[in-house]
């Protein structure tokens, strides 16, 4: 009996522990810029991103098909999809995540940090703005200025954490529910 | 940064000059315009990053040269890039293409104020 209370203990925990790792994906394209205006816009990408803590890792992703030439990336916010926000974080130089200079690349990996601050708002509202949908990535070009694809940044429930808390969880219903048949 | 006051049309002003493109990495105040950036691009082309404000227009100009006048000296300036109004805050990236000129000035205008 105490080393089902263990390893319940040990899944629930372990569950808690890789849920501090949120998952990211950021789908780029030219419709989510319609309310930008401009008719010609091409090209697709995709960025997948973790946070731990205040830090935002960019771990893999490429973009193709541009009308233009690359001249800037970056993570603005906040702004829901079909509004426009501030620059928060450069991806591009000199954080050099997006290389300029291309119309298709893969985006670089490495750990992004979020600063209190940074915009005017306090890291804990960052960190719920970025969970909440509210900011996104949006790749500028030589036709484009203001921006020709953009991908709004969305959680992705990590299906690892979800199996693992659930693991956790059935064991301890298991076990209690063999402790209140023993009675 | 300098501000100048320029007439009914243009009533905020803001010129950076560039000299050897040094690039510094501010981003402005809301509500100040403001270029955030120059840098080298490609070759010999420009990159003028600014953010801009809901409801209002931006123009970059440029200017290479400046000329003897009864005030002094003129500046003579060109429009590289005008940004409409839109509802929103945002930041656009403007590049300039003349790869001809070792020394440019840059401002940024902005309506209304």
């Amino acid at each position: 009996m105490k080393l089902r209370l263990i390893l319940s203990a040990l899944f629930i925990a372990a569950g808690v522990q890789v849920a501090s790792t949120q998952g990211f994906v950021s789908n780029l394209d030219t419709a989510q810029e319609a309310h930008n205006g401009g008719a010609g816009r091409t090209g697709s990408g995709q960025v997948y991103l973790y946070l731990t803590g205040s830090t935002l890792s960019i771990s893999n992703g490429a973009y193709s098909g541009l009308s233009g030439t690359v001249t800037a990336a970056h993570i603005h916010g906040p702004a829901a999809p079909g509004a426009n926000a501030s620059v928060l974080y450069f991806l591009s130089s000199p954080a050099g995540f997006i290389a300029a200079g291309g119309t298709s690349g893969a985006i670089t990996g490495g750990n992004l940090t979020l600063v209190d601050g940074t915009g005017g708002i306090s890291l804990a509202n960052q960190l719920s703005q970025l969970t909440s949908g509210q900011w996104y990535i949006n790749i500028h070009t030589t036709t484009f200025g203001s921006g020709e694809i953009r991908g709004q940044i969305t959680l992705v429930p990590e299906p690892t954490t979800a199996a693992v808390l659930l693991l956790g969880a059935g064991c301890a219903g298991l076990m209690l529910r063999r402790r209140q048949q023993a009675n | 940064m300098k501000r100048v006051l320029s007439g009914r049309s243009v009533d905020r002003v803001v010129t950076v000059a560039t000299v050897g493109l040094a690039a510094a990495v501010v981003l402005a105040d809301a509500g100040v315009p403001h270029i955030d950036i120059v840098e080298p691009f490609l070759t010999n082309q420009v990159l003028i990053h600014f953010n801009t404000d809901a409801n209002r227009a931006y123009t970059v100009q440029r200017c290479t040269s400046f000329v003897p006048s009864s005030n002094g000296v003129t500046a003579v300036w060109s429009n590289i890039v005008h940004v409409p109004a839109q509802p929103f805050n945002d930041h656009f990236v403007a590049v300039d293409t003349n790869k001809t000129l070792p020394v440019r000035f840059y401002r940024l205008m902005v309506t209304p104020q």
